[in-house]
């Protein structure tokens, strides 16, 4: 099976996109509502690390093929198993941020005694996912 | 006849003498023997705790007492009369004889002296003597008895109120801050409140009162509290608690704990409500101050951990010393009500002022006012 690279990007950008934007409006309600109080600051601290990086570079790719469309740029066939392999990646990872959000009723820690707390889990595998996009986007066939 | 009769006689007396003899060495007080003059002129009666402490034997006026002084509790027992049969020959220095060998002595005394057969009536005088000395020496040491059970009796009073005394000083009442920081909220407890039925005619004490308060305060699930100093009364301080925003303490043991209380029950809308609302926990402190003294709150700002510490550092029970005062009409018992919230991102809170509700809706909420033990 083979899929190009052109779709392979769209696919892992809406996923990165949706999961940026779902985690972006809750925390923008929470810090609205006061959730965070005077530490809304942490909060949005530890989102923007987490997502803009991936974001960012998702957008600089698209950027420059939309400014390269030459033949051979849109015929360009990706590694499959290094696509799902990032893009399983990063829907765990997305998930994994979310439900550090959605599970803060549940704990009796603060939300942002919380937040600080996910960088245990979150970090390396934010390394994973990071090291797997660079390695897709940068191995063409 | 005649000789038969006289022989009779002879026999008789010498039986008699015999008999005398016999009893005056069993006697448990004896005499002095004349020849032994170094000897203690007294050896009976003598307290079985002076003989121990000191060694000798003595029957002055000053040793029972002096030994009831020197350990008041063992002074019952130091001061009880014995005979000399309880001296013990190990415990007795050499120049002290028991009653036995003195009386031995006096007898080969008086052998020595009179011979065996003659001078009978004057050895006979000599144990009247003997025996008249040792009744004197029991007479005094009744008296010493009596005296040191008196010295006792009089050396124990005010050792006891001693006790007493010094364990009220060993255990300072701690004091609680006066005038008492200004609190959220301050109710007045009526009078007739605080005093059973029973004790409204007789002479009724702050320990009724705490009673009283200490039931109240049980009924509605207060088991903990401390005790403080405030002049010319006492502070009961209760343990912190979280209550609702309308002050109803929250269920055990959500009620005692500060830490954030999770989701317990999940439904959508109350998953919403806790995701997206930042709910501040309420406290309450209330610290109840029984005084005849008028006081006005002092300007201080009280946190959560002077909350805490406040039950911390506090007797366990109402000191006899204040308990025990009368508690009269000019007396007033005034709830103070501390209040904080605490924010959902913080570990700490701070003191509502003015506090949401007021002092008597505390109490009311909290189940002290509405407790069965007001209505005797």
């Amino acid at each position: 099976m083979e899929m190009k690279m052109v779709e392979c990007k769209k696919h892992l950008a809406v996923v990165w996109f949706v999961g940026g934007g779902v985690l972006f409006f809750i925390l923008f309600l929470q810090s609205i509502r006061g959730v965070y109080g005077d530490k809304v600051a942490d909060a949005w601290g530890w989102l923007m690390p987490s997502i803009m990086p991936t974001l960012s570079l998702m957008i600089a790719v698209f950027v420059m093929d939309a400014l390269n469309k030459s033949r051979q740029v849109q015929d360009v066939i990706a590694d499959v198993f290094l696509f799902r392999l990032t893009f399983y990646l990063s829907i765990a990872y997305l998930v994994v941020a979310l439900l550090t959000i959605l599970l803060q009723p549940f704990s009796t820690s603060s939300p942002s005694e919380i937040m600080q707390l996910s960088h245990l889990w979150m970090g390396p595998f934010q390394g994973l996912v990071t090291a797997s996009l660079g390695a897709f986007f940068m191995k063409n066939k | 006849m005649n000789m038969i009769r006289l022989i009779g006689v002879i026999i008789l007396s010498t039986w008699i003498c015999g008999c005398a003899e016999k009893a005056a060495v069993t006697r448990p007080v004896g005499a002095v023997p004349p020849t032994t003059k170094s000897a203690p002129t007294v050896v009976s009666s003598a307290p079985v705790a002076a003989q121990s402490n000191q060694g000798v034997v003595f029957s002055g006026a000053t040793g029972a007492p002096i030994a009831a002084e020197a350990a008041p509790v063992a002074a019952p027992i130091a001061a009880k009369p014995t005979t000399s049969k309880r001296v013990s020959k190990k415990s007795a220095p050499p120049n002290v004889y028991s009653a036995s060998e003195q009386l031995e002595g006096h007898a080969k005394s008086a052998k020595a002296v009179y011979g065996d057969t003659g001078q009978k009536a004057e050895a006979d005088a000599n144990r009247a003597r003997a025996e008249a000395k040792a009744k004197a020496s029991r007479e005094e040491g009744i008296v010493i008895w009596k005296k040191s059970a008196r010295g006792e009796a009089m050396a124990r009073a005010p050792a006891a109120e001693g006790v007493v005394a010094k364990l009220f000083v060993e255990v300072p009442i701690p004091s609680f801050p006066w005038p008492p920081p200004v609190a959220s909220a301050t109710a007045i407890v009526p009078q007739y409140l605080l005093l059973p039925k029973t004790l409204a005619t007789s002479t009724p004490m702050l320990k009724d009162v705490d009673a009283t308060l200490s039931k109240a305060l049980d009924l509605a699930g207060y088991t903990d509290k401390s005790y403080y100093a405030v002049p010319q009364g006492f502070a009961m301080v209760t343990r912190l608690e979280r209550i609702d925003a309308d002050g109803t303490p929250m269920q055990e043991p959500t009620r005692w704990s500060m830490e954030k209380k999770p989701l317990s029950k999940f439904s959508f809308s109350t998953y919403l409500k806790a995701l997206f609302t930042a709910e501040p926990g309420y406290y309450r402190v209330i610290v109840f101050v029984v005084t005849p003294v008028p006081f006005a709150q002092k300007d201080a700002v009280v946190t959560d951990a002077d909350a805490r510490v406040w039950l911390e550092g506090g007797l366990n029970k109402l000191p006899e010393s204040i308990g025990s005062a009368a508690y009269t009409d000019g007396f007033t018992c005034t709830a103070l009500v501390y209040e904080f919230e605490q924010p959902a991102t913080q570990k700490s809170g701070k003191i509502m002022m003015p506090g949401l509700l007021s002092g008597k809706t505390h109490l009311i909420k909290a189940r002290i006012w509405s407790a069965n033990v007001w209505e005797h």
